[in-house]
């Protein structure tokens, strides 16, 4: 379970996030969607434990900052940001050996699964961004993590990978593990969330739960631009 | 169009006035720089010159002022060959190429980034004035030629460079690319071989005498005829010896090769275009890779690294960091205890010094030890203060490692001891054979090296920590002078206590003892304050 609570961030004068609460739960995809500038990459960093923020952030009740929050967590940032002379197999040995991932089939799941078998060669510096975005993924889901934050996952990526990393959403809620993603794609969120917590200013505007079995008045696309653009 | 680009000057430099004062800054470093051997040669009260003074020899001025302008031909010739045609940004690419603009005016725009780089060029050039003055004994007015020259000279190489980069730019054109190469090295060994050959037989060049081979240089034809470099070099060889014709001869060849270079920009058909977009595009994923937290002061460093059968150490946890860190060093210079950038300076050094050792300043030892002393040391700085652990206290991944800060620390120190000890034992070689340190002192002195090393280690991790907010220029400039500042606190006893003893041993000592304190003090600071991420 991912809390967040009365979070705020500010950049000198400049309020990032302005007291941000929300609760993502154990087999919950939770969606942090806004438009540029909203403050969903700040949050996601805070959680991360990149900046320092005042209020609380806990992971499975434990502050963001300790070890055993550490190693419950798993992070792919915006852009990643690989070694330029370790190759792909090394990055996930190195992750692995970090993390005292006892599984080394773990990585060979990765690799296969990415589509990386064939590139476990190749340096940080000899991919393109979609692979090196891939190989961030694998890095933070080789320790297993029970909560999993994504920053702008899908750009950069190919449709397979696209795929594959929409089906790991949904694997890792089956799984009960909790998943945040912050994205302005609203198309690319519509078949697997739970909660969509919609930001502005630094502040969430509104949430919406995905309930099976009731409907709703208004789509989630509907709801973003009523929020962002003052109107339907 | 013109008033496009210039209103995108103009917004820039608003936006940005902190420039103006850092252009102010470089100004008048340069200006003091440019003075420094007219301060040199300034008598004292009692009517006698500086210890340090360097007499003027117009026959080694003339061959340093060769030498130099020929290497900075040669070396920009090279880039620009490997670069193609460079300096567009992602913006240039959107808004001009794609924009009604002709490819004539978009070429001015890689015009100005070029002369951007040959600026900061002979800016470093400046910087090295003592290192010049030293080695050559040149006045105020031959160094503003051999900074203007070299900006010539510059600007002649990359630009005749970057023009056969774009020419040949696809990879299917690799092979004509290596051909005007091999002919750049072809004409560079006619040059030197020529050289050698003609001062050997006119026995200006045995005894061996690193001044005189400089002498002889400048008075080689196979060297004043070198294109570019020789022919800007050329002009000043004139004024100085007098020879009107030679001026005459070398500015008709500079004004005729740069009309050249615009007549081969501007009317051939040249597809540059897709190496300007191919440029554009790898600039900016560095700038993208800085905004994510990949520093790149080593970038250059790992250019050349490839795959080979080295494998990753053993190591969990913390100990991980060391482990690909040794990797890396393997991966870059094929020995896990070897730093390829502080080989490389380590090269120079030693170049330098043995320049300097064969060319009279023993006759001044003090000043050859000082010299040697601040160039290993300032160079040591630039390594280790951008070096690997302070570079991945900027990556996030460090931060979401499971283990303490203390310890992450402590595993990427722990990588780094090797090769500061390796770099220390090659220091005190340096030290011993080319400067004429007793192997007392040169032991000392590497010893103090390393503790210097981990002083710039400390210094600059603790200023990225816990300055973030003053932006990523000025950050990097403060990192340095921060470094600087925790040297020159352990130079102050050793200066202090080799004067009092008259013994340079204890005075390094001292140095050593000050450092490791220093060290004591801001390792646990460092510890605390690294693990306060803010990215």
């Amino acid at each position: 379970m991912l809390t967040v609570n009365g979070v705020t961030k500010k950049y000198k004068k400049f309020v990032a996030n302005d007291n941000l609460s929300f609760t993502i739960g154990d087999g919950e995809v939770g969606i942090l969607l806004g438009p540029n500038g909203a403050g969903k990459s700040t949050i996601i960093k805070s959680i991360a434990g990149l900046l320092k923020y005042q209020g609380t952030i806990e992971i499975d009740g434990l502050d963001t900052h300790s070890l055993e929050a550490k190693r419950k967590l798993g992070y792919i940032p915006e852009i990643p940001a690989l070694y330029d002379t370790l190759t792909v197999d090394e990055h996930l040995e190195f992750i692995r050996r970090a993390y005292k991932v006892e599984d080394v089939s773990v990585k060979e799941k990765l690799l296969e699964r990415f589509e990386l078998s064939d590139k476990r060669k190749k340096m940080g510096k000899e991919l393109s961004k979609g692979m090196q975005q891939k190989v961030s993924i694998c890095c933070a889901l080789m320790h297993d993590p029970s909560v999993v934050i994504f920053d702008e996952p899908m750009v950069g990526l190919d449709p397979h990978a696209i795929k594959e990393l929409k089906l790991v959403f949904q694997e890792l809620r089956d799984a009960g593990k909790t998943v945040l993603i912050s994205t302005h794609m609203i198309d690319t969120i519509e078949d697997y969330w739970d909660v969509v917590h919609i930001m502005m200013n630094g502040k969430i505007a509104a949430t919406k739960h995905n309930i099976p079995g009731t409907s709703d008045d208004k789509s989630l696309e509907q709801l973003f631009f009523e929020i962002t653009e003052g109107k339907a | 169009m013109l008033r496009a680009y210039l209103y995108r000057v103009r917004r820039s430099a608003l936006k940005h006035p902190w420039k103006f004062l850092l252009l102010l800054l470089f100004i008048g470093i340069f200006v003091i720089m440019m003075a420094f051997p007219t301060l040199m040669a300034m008598p004292n009260s009692d009517g006698t010159v500086s210890d340090s003074f360097v007499p003027r020899d117009i026959d080694v001025v003339r061959g340093g002022l060769y030498l130099f302008l020929v290497v900075m031909f040669n070396f920009m010739f090279y880039t620009g060959l490997k670069n193609g045609v460079v300096g567009f940004s992602t913006a240039d690419v959107v808004y001009h190429m794609a924009g009604p603009f002709t490819p004539r005016f978009n070429l001015i725009l890689a015009a100005s980034g070029t002369m951007q780089i040959c600026v900061v060029f002979a800016f470093f050039i400046s910087t090295q004035t003592a290192m010049i003055y030293n080695a050559i004994g040149v006045s105020t007015v031959d160094l503003l030629y051999i900074v203007f020259g070299s900006f010539v000279s510059a600007l002649i190489g990359y630009f005749l460079g970057s023009f056969f980069g774009a020419l040949y730019s696809d990879d299917e054109d690799e092979g004509k690319r290596n051909k005007v190469m091999t002919v750049g090295i072809v004409l560079d060994l006619i040059a030197v071989g020529g050289f050698a050959v003609t001062a050997f037989v006119n026995n200006t060049l045995l005894p061996f005498s690193a001044k005189g081979a400089l002498a002889a240089f400048g008075n080689s034809w196979f060297i004043k005829a070198f294109p570019g470099g020789g022919w800007v070099a050329m002009i000043y060889d004139g004024i100085i010896s007098r020879s009107p014709v030679l001026t005459a001869a070398g500015a008709v060849l500079v004004i005729a090769s740069l009309a050249v270079l615009f007549v081969v920009y501007t009317r051939f058909d040249l597809n540059y275009y897709e190496a300007a977009i191919a440029y554009a595009q790898k600039a900016h994923d560095m700038a993208e890779a800085k905004r994510a937290g990949v520093d790149a002061d080593t970038a250059a460093m790992t250019k050349r690294a490839k795959v080979g059968k080295e494998k990753l150490g053993s190591g969990e946890g913390a100990s991980a960091l060391t482990a690909i860190h040794f990797l890396m060093n393997k991966r870059g210079s094929k020995f896990f205890f070897v730093n390829p950038l502080a080989m490389m300076y380590r090269l120079i050094t030693a170049g330098y010094l043995f320049f300097m050792s064969q060319s009279g300043s023993n006759d001044n030892p003090k000043s050859l030890i000082i010299s040697a002393f601040m160039m290993m040391i300032l160079l040591n700085a630039v390594v280790y203060a951008g070096g690997k652990t302070v570079t991945e206290f900027t990556k996030h991944y460090i931060y979401l490692i499971p283990e303490t800060s203390k310890s992450k620390l402590f595993a990427c120190l722990k990588a780094d001891i090797p090769e500061m000890a390796f770099d220390s034992v090659l220091c005190a070689l340096l030290m011993n054979l080319l400067v004429g340190l007793s192997w007392p002192e040169a032991i000392a002195f590497g010893g103090m090296m390393i503790v210097f090393d981990l002083l710039c280690e400390m210094a600059a991790l603790l200023i990225m920590r816990l300055l973030p907010m003053l932006g990523k220029y000025l950050l990097m400039m403060v990192r340095y002078i921060g470094v600087m500042i925790a040297v020159s606190i352990a130079i102050v006893p050793l200066v202090a206590v080799t004067a009092i003893t008259s013994e340079l041993f204890f005075g390094i000592i001292a140095g050593a003892v000050t450092g490791i304190i220093l060290i004591a003090i801001l390792l646990p600071i460092a510890s605390v304050v690294v693990d306060r991420a803010e990215m």
